[in-house]
């Protein structure tokens, strides 16, 4: 079954309330916020439990190396301290886990990485690899895992030089195992979930 | 922020390179890569670490797709570690120390570039008046060297008139690119020099010639040196452009004057103080001297110039 029209309209209106990103190697900060803004927007959830560009960045430590992703979900935990919810990091998760985060209303979409195989499906641009025939790895949010298709946020995509609208980006599930693995065959994912469900009804009422 | 040291427990079913280069990517960003890797037989451990990042290199005209490039760089920082029991701990640098090391080397890939540029374009550059002027001391050097051959330091340091002892340093200057011997005493013209017939020196075309050669052979050491700056202002400009065609292997490639300067501003760090006009009329003069070319409002390679600069940079 392919993603539904349905599905992706979904995805469009989630997306189209993201913010784009200045610079290419600040891919991690911006997922992030994106992923916090689209939870936050939920029904039931705290409006102000998003980040600013400029915690974001601190969180990741962003410079021109790239992002501090060691431990990063305790250093978001602590950032999130004053409501009932927290950062989870998982090695190794696999497809079926990562697409019930994406269907749980407790958890955010999550975050991964994936190598620079992702690169030859990316849509809206093109790459061109470095002289080790590699990259970087990227992060992006997977927004919709289907039975042979996902639906992710992708930030290269969008600039903020305003290249028309943001769109999400189909992949072949196939492909995005593949590129979530990695040359290490380790999968990294990151999301936020609530810990005190009677908690998070408060904020709805 | 990051830890000072890392244990990397050894696992049959993954290679130890690339379990430390999996822990090295979340210190470091997910660009990090192990560029150089040697263990010794008693498990000492020595990793160079290399870092690839995306450059936005998308043409400017109307409808193009955009492209992002992969830079490596290699050997931005050197770690250590050894085996103690059946794990290995490797002594972490600080993050500052590594984002240092990229930007050294990305310094060291700028000024490669530099060079090649002056290198593939010293003839036209040796031309401009500002060029032509600032190297007049090394002109004068030249042409009395070979006119009142073997010519008297003194005498050339005193119609120079310079404070600072700045004829030395042209002398030494000179005298290291193989133009001039100088004994401490007399100056001695050597082969380039000396190809030159006495009644060429003092026409146009010799100063143009000799200055192009001395430009090509030494535009660090008068650039970095000698101070002068004049000599990488062109080229610096240029490559506000070439990099881009260059990192894309492409001569076609169109830039507008916004994407030039952004490339400007990230490769020399030029924050402020560059107003439109004035890059506009750099464009203007590196188009005049066919090191660029024009169309509407891109611009793009001169071919000829691009391969010259391909060839002598290993960007």
């Amino acid at each position: 079954m392919t993603i539904s029209s349905q599905d992706r309209r979904t995805a469009e209106v989630q997306i189209g309330q993201f913010g784009a990103q200045d610079e290419l190697t600040a891919d991690l900060p911006n997922v992030l916020q994106n992923m916090l803004h689209e939870f936050s927007d939920r029904d039931g959830m705290p409006d102000d439990l998003t980040l600013s560009e400029r915690r974001a960045r601190k969180i990741c430590d962003t410079c021109n190396t790239g992002n501090y992703s060691l431990d990063i979900a305790s250093r978001l935990t602590a950032e999130l301290s004053d409501y009932p919810f927290k950062a989870c990091y998982e090695d190794s998760l696999m497809i079926d886990e990562l697409k019930a985060i994406t269907e749980n209303d407790n958890c955010s979409l999550p975050t991964v990485q994936v190598s620079p195989s992702y690169f030859q499906y990316c849509q809206g641009y093109s790459v061109q690899t470095d002289s080790r025939g590699s990259g970087k790895d990227l992060y992006v949010l997977v927004m919709n895992v289907n039975h042979t298709e996902v639906l992710l946020y992708d930030p290269y995509r969008f600039r903020n030089k305003g290249r028309g609208n943001m769109e999400p980006t189909q992949i072949d599930k196939n492909d995005f195992e593949d590129a979530w693995l990695g040359k290490y065959e380790v999968t990294s994912t990151l999301w936020v979930e609530g810990t005190d469900q009677q908690r998070i009804t408060q904020f709805s009422t | 922020m990051e830890p000072e040291v890392v244990h990397i427990p050894r696992r049959e079913e993954h290679p130890l390179e690339n379990l430390i280069e999996r822990k090295l990517k979340q210190i470091y960003g997910s660009g990090t890569y192990i560029s150089d890797y040697y263990e010794t037989e008693d498990g000492n451990l020595s990793i160079k670490i290399g870092n690839s990042f995306p450059k936005d290199v998308t043409d400017c005209r109307p409808g193009e797709e955009p492209v992002i490039k992969f830079i490596d760089i290699d050997g931005i920082a050197e770690l250590t570690g050894e085996e103690v029991d059946s794990r290995y701990k490797i002594q972490i640098k600080s993050r500052d120390e590594v984002s240092e090391g990229l930007t050294r080397e990305k310094r060291k890939l700028r000024e490669d570039l530099g060079d090649a540029m002056a290198r593939a374009t010293y003839d036209k550059i040796a031309q401009t008046p500002a060029v032509e002027n600032q190297l007049n001391p090394i002109k004068q050097i030249l042409r009395w060297t070979r006119l009142y051959h073997p010519a008297s330091f003194e005498d050339v340091r005193d119609a120079q008139d310079k404070d600072d002892g700045k004829t030395l340093q042209y002398v030494r200057t000179l005298e290291t690119l193989g133009f001039i011997r100088f004994d401490g005493k007399k100056l001695y013209a050597e082969d380039p020099l000396n190809k030159y017939d006495l009644d060429d020196i003092s026409t146009k075309k010799f100063n143009e010639k000799i200055l192009g050669e001395v430009v090509e052979r030494g535009y660090k050491q008068l650039s970095e040196q000698l101070g002068l700056n004049i000599l990488r202002h062109l080229p610096k400009f240029a490559n506000g452009y070439y990099f881009d065609a260059i990192e894309r292997n492409d001569p076609d490639l169109h830039l507008d004057l916004d994407s030039i300067r952004s490339n400007i501003v990230d490769l020399y760090g030029y924050q402020s103080g560059l107003h439109d006009w004035v890059l506009r009329d750099k464009m203007d003069e590196l188009v005049s001297l066919k090191i660029l070319s024009e169309d509407e409002d891109y611009y793009h390679a001169n071919v000829k110039t691009f391969y010259k600069v391909a060839e002598r940079t290993a960007v």
